[in-house]
């Protein structure tokens, strides 16, 4: 086919699609899968969302490893829960005293 | 061979290089005062029950007047991460900026280990402020 006669071609197939005279097969309608009788975990099917167990909406949701703040003081972001996490002054002896020294024995500047 | 007037103006160059006194640059080897521990008087907004400041300081104080900060703020069970830095005045006193729970909390003037810092939000809004102390 020459490029002339495809380019022909092309504008009328662009045509034909812009007032919709392209025949286009029914679309088929789409098909939900039904939910899985049971346990969500144990679900088949490609598609198959799990559902919660009915006695899993009775259980208490689990405690948030933030520990509770005091009332009317919300941390701030960045808290990291737990007495363990961060560096503590009871985990050994400080450095305070030597950084003093050091402080004393520095050159003017 | 160099003319004469080259050589002295090399030399010329090369003593106020080695003289000045107005170039405070030095290199050296920077060390870290770990475990720093301050008590925290800093009443804030989530800082409830955050009395205490641990963190080490890292710099070369023999060639600068600035440290680097890293460590915690805590407050009982848990607390917040920080990071700042301090750098020493030529009064001796401590000038201590630090990023902690959202906070700027700068501590401009800590002068015998004591200083009272002021915390600021992200739009600047002055949020609580308190002393801290160096144990």
């Amino acid at each position: 086919m020459s490029p002339d006669a495809l380019q022909l071609w092309c504008a009328i197939a662009c045509s034909a699609a812009a007032v919709g005279c392209v025949d286009r097969p029914p679309h088929e309608p789409v098909r939900v899968l039904p939910a899985p009788v049971g346990h969500g975990a144990g679900a088949r099917g490609p598609l198959a969302l799990a559902t919660p167990h009915p006695a899993a909406a009775s259980r208490p949701v689990a405690a948030s490893a933030a520990p509770a703040s005091p009332a009317g003081d919300s941390r701030r972001p960045g808290f990291v829960g737990g007495a363990d996490s961060l560096p503590r002054a009871e985990d050994g002896p400080t450095g305070n005293e030597a950084f003093r020294a050091a402080v004393a024995a520095r050159p003017n500047r | 061979m160099m003319e004469s007037r080259h050589w002295r103006r090399l030399v010329a160059a090369a003593a106020v290089v080695c003289c000045s006194s107005a170039v405070a640059f030095g290199v050296g080897t920077p060390a870290t005062y770990s475990r720093l521990v301050w008590q925290s008087a800093i009443v804030a907004p989530g800082f409830a029950g955050c009395t205490q400041l641990v963190f080490d300081a890292t710099g070369d104080l023999a060639n600068s007047n600035t440290l680097v900060l890293a460590g915690a703020l805590n407050c009982g069970a848990g607390g917040y991460g920080m990071t700042g830095s301090l750098y020493m005045a030529t009064d001796g006193s401590l000038n201590i900026t630090m990023i902690v729970g959202g906070y700027t909390v700068s501590c401009p003037r800590v002068s015998g280990w004591v200083g009272l810092c002021s915390a600021y939000d992200a739009s600047g809004v002055l949020r609580g402020s308190g002393l801290i102390s160096l144990l």
